[in-house]
């Protein structure tokens, strides 16, 4: 299975974009390489520029440069933009609406060996609490051009969580990712899985395993748009489901689980079980061997559904 | 951009003179209307705007998003008082409009919004954001070919406190960036008391210098101090005018007082009108 560097595909799909459209820049905060915006900056050296390590400084002159008309793409580790700047994000930003993207690489235990301070586990539940921000965690290479391009043509803050390691593609081809909506990766029965990033993947590896221990095969969604979530479409993928586990490399407090807990609670009542990091700091290691320790892998999945069916 | 130094007439002095008078008044009885604002941080800063608005900066008054203007950011956002009271001497907005300041329902907020009214360049109110959003402006500019805009940063001297402001004096240095003109609002004191004695920002002008930066000192409530310095910066470099200044100037018993910093309950009507009588 071909696997695809997330970071990667963004930035190919930025340079090509750039090139029919001179407003887009490239900001870094000496993460030129993490980020992978050191292939923007090689084509457009003049359109590439490099902050040190200040990424409060950074937010705020996006902020700057969004009032000239550019559409400034601010490149960083997840955890400085949501922590760090996450005041300028809110003031500078968001409140003034500005024409500003983030693109958020290196989140959740997927960090692995960066160890706690870069493993984002928030960001989730801290952005989509503030207003005119759109927070978008694309699945695969193909919803990420999809979602570039969304980015530099639509008006206002749009936060694109970028990843780590490398993902197959889950979606076909054929494939159109539109804001809001959720995307069925696998058809099935009795459970909904919604998922979202790496973790759909996972998820897909627990629908075989339920098929083979259980017998039937649950529904896996895909979850990238993590504001504005359509929820008729979310209804009607689950009309015929007797509950939903939600799987998500982010604390299980206000993030996806929180966003389907609270559509639910509102508007079918139907139980939701959270899979994510619970209320614990991780510590260093591959993503398998942290997701196995914090509970979070397919394993966890089967046994989740197998208890509560 | 090289222009040439606008001279100040004793008869444009004069004008500049009232307007500041009567802005201090409609600050006055903005911040009274309120009940509630900083009365003594607004009128330190009031010849600085009065200056830069209607004298200093290049701005088309029936076009205020004229994209070759000169920019205002206002990163000490509690002047804000300030430049609406100038922004109705402009015509921006309607006089009768100030009294809707941090009011339920009005464009007044208590900090600039960029979106709420035509006029205003940036958001600020969370301090330390501005001088960071005038290099994104500055490095636009350049990158657009644009170079007839200069980006004047109104800052207060206890905003200097954060560390985003030397974050972005380091890149305005860096990026060389010549049409950053910042004022400091130096008045010496900040909420909790005197700067020298909450977080002391001494030595200031080294601490400048150092980032790369030109740095001049100006009497900020003398236009001709303003002006004089204004037109001496000699290099290529982020400019920055020390504004030494006086908490609360103009009103005798606001004057040094940091129990004026913040208005309140205690701003009765007997006090403004005992303030504005000391203005007329």
């Amino acid at each position: 299975m071909e696997l695809f560097n997330l970071r990667e595909v963004y930035v190919d799909e930025l340079i090509e974009l750039a090139k029919l459209d001179e407003r887009i820049v490239c900001l870094d905060s000496d993460s030129k390489e993490a980020t992978m915006v050191d292939k923007f900056a090689k084509v457009f050296k003049n359109r590439s520029f490099s902050f040190g390590i200040a990424e409060q400084n950074m937010v705020s002159i996006a902020g700057g440069m969004s009032t000239f008309g550019l559409i400034p793409f601010v490149n960083s580790y997840g955890m400085f933009i949501a922590m760090r700047a996450l005041d300028q994000v809110r003031n500078s930003i968001a409140y003034p609406n500005l024409n500003v993207k983030f693109v958020l690489s290196h989140h959740g235990l997927d960090s692995g060996a960066d160890g706690v301070t870069h493993q984002l586990t928030e960001d989730i539940s801290i952005f989509r609490s503030i207003p005119n921000i759109k927070l978008l965690q694309p699945l695969d290479s193909i919803e990420m051009k999809q979602i570039v391009k969304f980015a530099a043509k639509t008006n206002g803050p749009i936060i694109i969580k970028s990843g780590k390691s490398p993902v197959p593609n889950l979606h076909n081809m054929e494939y159109e990712w539109k804001y809001g909506h959720p995307s069925l990766i696998a058809d099935g029965e009795k459970v909904a899985i919604i998922a979202v990033g790496p973790m759909v993947y996972r998820s897909m590896k627990a629908r075989e395993l339920i098929k083979e221990k259980l017998g039937f095969y649950p529904k896996v969604l895909n979850l990238s748009s993590l504001t504005d979530v359509q929820v008729k479409e979310l209804l009607k993928f689950t009309e015929d489901i007797k509950f939903i586990v939600t799987v998500e490399d982010h604390s299980i407090y206000g993030g996806l689980g929180g966003i389907i807990s609270e559509i639910f609670s509102e508007n079918k009542p139907l139980n939701v079980f959270r899979i994510g990091l619970k209320n614990t700091f991780a510590e260093c290691g591959s993503p398998d061997e942290l997701y196995q320790r914090y509970n979070m892998n397919e394993n966890t999945i089967v046994k989740t559904i197998e208890q509560n069916l | 951009m090289n222009r040439t130094p606008k001279s100040l007439s004793q008869s444009l002095i004069n004008n500049l003179i009232n307007h500041s008078k009567e802005v201090r008044k409609d600050i006055l009885r903005m911040i009274q209307h309120a009940g509630s604002g900083n009365p003594n941080s607004a009128l330190s800063c009031v010849e600085i705007l009065v200056w830069l608005l209607h004298h200093e900066m290049h701005i088309k008054i029936n076009e205020p998003r004229w994209e070759l203007r000169d920019r205002l950011i206002l990163s000490k956002g509690h002047a804000a008082p300030v430049f609406y009271a100038i922004c109705s001497q402009l015509g921006w907005l309607k006089k009768t409009e100030l009294l809707g300041f941090r009011k339920f329902n009005t464009k007044l907020q208590t900090h600039p919004e960029y979106n709420t009214l035509p006029f205003i360049d940036y958001t600020s109110g969370s301090l330390g954001q501005g001088l960071s959003a005038a290099i994104g402006m500055a490095l636009a500019a350049n990158y657009m070919k644009i170079s007839e805009p200069r980006f004047f940063v109104l800052l207060g001297d206890g905003e200097i406190q954060e560390g985003q402001i030397w974050e972005a004096a380091m890149s305005a240095g860096h990026y060389n960036l010549s049409n950053i003109i910042v004022i400091l609002d130096y008045n010496k004191f900040q909420q909790d008391g005197k700067t020298e004695s909450v977080m002391n920002i001494e030595p200031l002008a080294d601490k400048w210098i150092s980032f790369n930066w030109e740095v001049k000192e100006a009497d900020g409530h003398s236009f001709q101090s303003l002006c004089k310095v204004l037109d001496s910066f000699e290099t290529s470099k982020p400019k920055i005018i020390i504004a030494n200044t006086v908490k609360g100037k103009g009103v005798s018993f606001m004057e040094n007082n940091n129990d004026w910093h913040v208005g309140g309950k205690k701003f009765t009507d007997q006090i403004l009108n005992h303030a504005l009588n000391e203005l007329n």
